[in-house]
């Protein structure tokens, strides 16, 4: 008997007022990891919150989330939260923001080993350096100081560290370096790799960096207006994107050395009931504008949600 | 922290020096010899100068104010024009009760609004912690203090004879007043309280420690209510002053014998020394109110410390 996929979301749908994801439906296995790519506003985030139940009070939503084959919306308020303290670990844009101004990191560290983990004051004491070295963080200084005295890429490892320290089988990262100086970047990436490959974790990477995304997924999805547009491998996606959205995004990447900025995007509201990308796409035609396409299967297991996809432009 | 101390002791000390030096200016400004007071309209100008060499007003002022600060140090206030009274006495016999009673006061503020206004700020936005601290910080901002004063004695201590109607000799005393007193400050603390929680709710840290499972209980307690309450803490040493001002007009409602009465009735009778050693009193009090609070401000968080 198999064991069951570490995640798989099905159908999700999450609305505000107005629906913020329309349909998710993403797996992932332990020791693999997915990149959800989008714009902001894409509905990457709202997803990634479902998965850990801390939806604000006044989002609706539906669809099935299953963390190694639990049913999250069985579970209590008091479940949710243990499935927060050991399975599942968040890593937020904002290092500073994300981190209580008011406490030393060791202190915010022992804390997380001696709730979570029930360890005693001693044991939290001698396990916090460890975990802080795992990080790249094993300067003492580190321990005793409080974040705003720290630069934007100790803080990420910091979070990072909180976020590991009871060892999750899923970590989710939401856009864990667009915060951080281009130069710190690379090092955090390749800090997120080696924790999740050595501790065998499944890990979402949220990001509208294609190129991030391509450095440390295995799989990427694209999402556009709280739909997934496109999937596959990686190198698939990025090498020959089947979606003229995902190309656009390729497209919009800057040559090396050039700091990136976002184009701005025209303003033709996609046609409500079409497909979201309809007001943008040069491909686009009446039957894109009259209903929404489904997820078309592609060899090599890619998916794309165009009726036009993989068309030459 | 040691730094911070020095510092803000350091503060403490040159506002108090200033504080002496205006003093002294603003009497020598005033118009009226206190030697006219001392001996009367009709007095000849012997005896006034006689009462001016005395007194040591007939000095150059250089000299006036260094025998004035002299007598700051040892805590020579003079006598009473009116009473004959030495100064500092009257004074160590009433400061202990407006103290009190501002200090009674400010705990009853902050045991009111710090609880109300974070129930409001985690509860519903239309939800009952949130209706009960609307209402109390209306009702506190905009009823005066001598009006509640009155109405709680009428309440409690005449219709229903709880409280004592007048005099500071039990702590059952103390009761109403500061609750009369405490009310309109505590109104202002709980919109402070209420929207300093708010903010620090809607912060990343609280998703964060959330998404870490940790107790929602631990969470308010020790990290959000250390970020929220500062503001707070500094308001309410701040408003210390004002309690101390609005203990003089509670104390004619609930006739206690405390510094407001005495400073009033100086005022009245133009009786200088009093007065000045009122004021004194009163401004150093309020500086090292403030500074008390700063310090346990920063102790609360040391993020200030830092600044």
């Amino acid at each position: 008997m198999d064991e069951p996929l570490l995640l798989s979301v099905d159908d999700l749908v999450v609305s505000f007022e107005r629906p913020v994801v329309r349909g998710l439906s993403l797996r992932l296995e332990s020791g693999k990891v997915l990149a959800l790519v989008g714009e902001s506003g894409s509905g990457k985030t709202m997803s990634c919150l479902t998965i850990l139940g801390l939806l604000p009070q006044n989002a609706r939503h539906s669809g099935s989330v299953r963390l190694s084959g639990e049913k999250l919306a069985d579970f209590s308020e008091e479940d949710l939260a243990k499935r927060r303290r050991r399975r599942v670990a968040m890593v937020f844009q904002e290092p500073r923001a994300y981190l209580d101004p008011s406490m030393k990191i060791g202190d915010q560290i022992r804390e997380i080993l001696r709730f979570n983990l029930g360890q005693s004051r001693r044991e939290a004491a001698r396990r916090c350096p460890v975990l802080l070295e795992s990080v790249g963080l094993g300067a003492s200084r580190v321990a005793s100081a409080y974040p705003q005295e720290l630069s934007g890429g100790m803080c990420q490892r910091a979070s990072i560290a909180l976020a590991i320290s009871c060892d999750p089988s899923l970590l989710i990262a939401d856009e864990p370096t667009t915060a951080l100086d281009a130069s710190v970047q690379r090092s955090i990436l390749d800090l997120l790799l080696d924790t999740v490959t050595e501790r065998r974790m499944g890990m979402i990477f949220v990001t509208h960096d294609l190129r991030a995304a391509d450095y440390v997924a295995d799989t990427v999805a694209v999402m556009l207006d709280g739909l997934i547009v496109e999937e596959g491998k990686s190198s698939d996606v990025l090498s020959s994107p089947l979606h003229p959205y995902t190309r656009l995004l390729l497209d919009s990447l800057p040559d090396e050395g050039f700091l990136s900025r976002k184009r701005p995007m025209d303003e033709a509201p996609a046609a409500p009931g079409g497909c979201p990308f309809s007001g943008r796409c040069p491909l686009a035609e009446s039957a894109c504008r009259a209903s929404l396409p489904p997820l078309f299967s592609h060899p090599r297991g890619r998916k794309a949600r165009c009726i036009k996809a993989g068309a030459p432009r | 922290m040691g730094r911070f101390i020095v510092r803000r002791t350091l503060r403490l000390a040159a506002t108090i020096a200033v504080t002496v030096v205006l003093m002294f200016v603003a009497m020598h400004v005033v118009p009226g010899d206190p030697a006219l007071v001392i001996a009367g309209m009709d007095a000849k100008p012997e005896d006034l100068r006689r009462i001016r060499h005395s007194i040591g007003s007939d000095r150059p002022l250089g000299e006036q104010m260094l025998r004035w600060c002299g007598d700051l140090v040892n805590l020579r206030l003079g006598t009473s024009l009116t009473s004959g009274e030495e100064v500092t006495r009257l004074i160590v016999a009433r400061l202990p009760i407006t103290v009190s009673l501002a200090l009674l006061a400010m705990l009853f503020s902050l045991a009111l609004a710090i609880p109300l206004g974070v129930s409001a700020a985690c509860g519903r936005k239309g939800g009952i912690a949130s209706a009960i601290a609307t209402l109390v910080s209306q009702i506190g901002m905009a009823v005066p203090g001598f009006w509640l004063g009155i109405i709680l004695l009428l309440l409690f201590a005449v219709k229903l004879p709880i409280f004592p109607l007048f005099g500071a000799d039990t702590a059952l005393h103390f009761v109403l007043p500061s609750m009369a007193l405490g009310l309109g400050h505590a109104a202002v603390l709980l919109r402070m309280t209420r929207a300093s929680t708010e903010e620090e709710l809607s912060r990343g840290y609280v998703l964060a420690a959330r998404s870490r499972g940790l107790p929602r209980r631990r969470i308010l307690y020790v990290h959000v209510l250390r970020n929220a309450l500062p503001p707070v803490i500094a308001l309410a040493g701040v408003q210390f002053g004002g309690l101390l001002g609005g203990a003089v007009v509670l104390e004619q409602v609930f006739s206690l014998p405390g510094m407001g009465r005495l400073t009033l009735t100086a005022i009245t009778q133009r009786d200088l020394p009093v007065v000045q050693g009122c004021v004194i009193c009163f401004a150093f009090v309020f500086s090292l109110s403030s500074w008390l609070a700063d310090v346990l401000t920063a102790a609360a968080n040391p993020r200030i410390v830092l600044e």
